[in-house]
């Protein structure tokens, strides 16, 4: 799956963002960058929900905006920031939500809910759950939506580590099972983690994009951050520490 | 405790209809003036089999009271009783608001000005029926202002909407009280009230039927929407990136709620509280989705308000209160005891 942007510009009152050129091809791609840089409003002109002023994104040649919104959904699932309080809704109805555009089946529902690890929830009150109980159903309903390419905005939120580290394990077994993957992440480390290629913005525009350990480097993430990150030497992974001028002196 | 949301949901929809049929039996017997079971029987019998043959000479007065005072007035309680009860249902779906109602799109405060206006100006150019034709015509034209101001680049933002609506309303309700203060004629004053205040009395066959059949097409056409109505729970997001053409399903449930409540509103005039409470008493009882919500807010609507109406019959000895008085004074203490025993959770978040 190839997904490309042109000329694109988005508008949102007073944040402007433009992205000339980019092009991301299969695998997990992270999109990073600091508060306001511009990483859900991309992901959302991508999943077709805002409108850009100008360019295209097209996903296997095809222009999102030019499909409907049952056409986009057999293609693209996206997991939300945030997330709303329905009104009596079971965790079972939440997931089968997702399914509007496809064809519907409840076997499925307990395997998506399998996934992210959290079988015994499938009858629990949505409303009653922890936030990040309520990320792994929506993360559950992504998985049941069934699409070629998933969205995931900011999943990490409110999820402890147990569930980070299944989100993590989640995102590649998918990502095995030929699923592309783009995830709006905070951490670093978690990008480095998770991500094969990285997308980093900021102010609206894209800094660098390619391999993810190419990309996450200490240049970069001063230049996106504004400050001075050193890589940790003692680390078998690729890890980043905050370096702090004025404490060091 | 038993969690109600466990039992099957055809058993519930089973009793439910059950209730309302024993109800609407019960319902024949209540009025100010004594009807026997015979003749009740017998008028319904004529009815089913022919008005003219009456084989069990049923007295008129007796028929009279059962076939244009009791029959209607039973009936307009299922019918603005269901309408007001999916109107709710929708309406907070779209709106994901626990607190809104259907009045909140427009319709009351239109449909009082309608109203008011039609009587207070002694406006009869549209026959018999003006009030009514004024009331719904009015409700219309305000729902659809307030869509108008709402919609922003092909959108209409829901809590955009909220406010306009709130704000028109308002300004639509201080028109209604001008005309109330400055033009009302005294021997209009009481049809006022009782239209203000909601009433069941008095409906004709006549405007019943077309007013069912507006129902009737509104609430198929929500029913059909309940798939988006749910999505829409989760947020337009959700909603749009699941596949739901999000202003489409707007569009069409706000007009089938606003034709559905503007119809019964023109006949009933403002009702108050069913279209709030209802569907959480079926959420309650059947777990959020609008599949089962949208039906049962039919069925406990029409059960709610043909209890209010019995009671507002009763209440008083020779005497009918507004029913609008009767759902909110009933109303608010069943829902808040239903709150407290069945919510499970639910509105604890």
């Amino acid at each position: 799956m190839k997904v490309e942007i042109n000329n694109l510009e988005i508008r949102l009152g007073s944040f402007r963002s433009s992205v000339n050129h980019l092009s991301m091809e299969n695998g997990v791609w992270g999109i990073a960058g600091p508060n306001g840089s511009g990483k859900t409003s991309l992901v959302k002109v991508i999943d077709g929900l805002i409108e850009p002023v100008s360019g295209n994104v097209n996903i296997d040649g095809k222009n999102v905006q030019e499909m409907n919104y049952r056409e986009r959904a057999k293609i693209i699932s996206y997991l939300p920031q945030e997330i709303a309080n329905p009104f009596n809704f079971r965790v079972s109805d939440v997931v089968k939500l997702s399914g509007y555009s496809g064809d519907g089946n409840e076997g499925r529902v307990a395997d998506a809910l399998e996934m992210v690890g959290i079988p015994d929830l499938k009858d629990r009150e949505f409303s009653t759950l922890s936030g990040g109980e309520k990320r792994l159903v929506m993360l559950a309903g992504t998985i049941y939506q069934n699409s070629s390419l998933i969205i995931m905005d900011e999943p990490e939120t409110f999820l402890d580590i147990k569930h980070k580290h299944i989100l993590k394990k989640v995102v590649r077994k998918l990502s095995r099972n030929g699923k592309m993957i783009l995830v709006v992440l905070h951490d670093i480390e978690s990008i480095v983690s998770m991500t094969d290629s990285t997308v980093l913005l900021s102010q609206g525009q894209v800094v660098d994009s390619g391999t993810t350990g190419s990309v996450i480097n200490e240049k970069n993430l001063e230049t996106v951050f504004g400050i001075r990150f050193i890589k940790d030497s003692s680390s078998q992974t690729a890890r980043f520490i905050e370096y702090d001028d004025e404490v060091d002196t | 405790m038993i969690n109600l949301r466990n039992i099957d949901s055809k058993i519930k929809f089973l009793f439910l209809s059950f209730l309302l049929l024993i109800l609407v039996i019960f319902s024949m017997f209540i009025g100010p003036v004594r009807v026997s079971m015979y003749d009740i029987g017998a008028t319904l019998y004529n009815e089913t089999f022919g008005l003219f043959l009456d084989p069990f000479k049923v007295p008129e007065k007796d028929f009279v009271i059962v076939y244009y005072l009791r029959e209607p007035e039973i009936l307009a309680a299922l019918v603005v009783g269901s309408a007001l009860g999916i109107g709710g249902a929708v309406v907070q779906s779209i709106f994901r608001n626990p607190i809104t109602e259907p009045y909140i799109i427009g319709v009351s405060s239109g449909a009082a000005l309608g109203a008011v206006a039609s009587i207070g100006y002694s406006i009869t150019f549209l026959g018999f029926y003006s009030t009514q034709i004024f009331a719904f015509l009015f409700a219309l034209i305000i729902v659809f202002i307030i869509y108008g101001i709402s919609s922003r680049r092909g959108r209409v933002p829901v809590t955009y909407f909220l406010l306009i609506g709130i704000s028109i309303s308002l300004f639509v309700s201080s028109l209604v009280a001008y005309v109330l203060i400055t033009n009302v004629k005294l021997e209009g004053e009481e049809v006022i009230l009782s239209w203000l205040l909601g009433s069941l009395q008095a409906i004709t066959w006549k405007e019943l039927t077309v007013v069912f059949f507006i129902v009737l097409v509104t609430s198929l056409v929500s029913m059909l929407n309940y798939r988006e109505l749910d999505t829409m729970q989760m947020g337009e997001d959700f909603a749009r990136s699941v596949g739901v053409n999000v202003e489409r399903t707007k569009k069409v449930s706000i007009v089938a709620v606003a034709l559905g409540v503007s119809a019964v509103v023109s006949i009933s005039g403002l009702i108050g509280f069913v279209g709030l409470i209802v569907p959480h008493v079926g959420r309650l009882l059947f777990g959020g989705s609008n599949r089962y919500v949208i039906p049962a807010s039919a069925l406990i609507g029409s059960i709610f308000l043909l209890c209010a109406n019995d009671l507002s019959t009763m209440i008083i000895s020779q005497e009918v209160v507004p029913v609008g008085i009767i759902t909110a004074f009933v109303g608010v203490p069943v829902f808040i005891y239903l709150l407290h025993k069945l919510a499970v959770g639910s509105y604890e978040s």
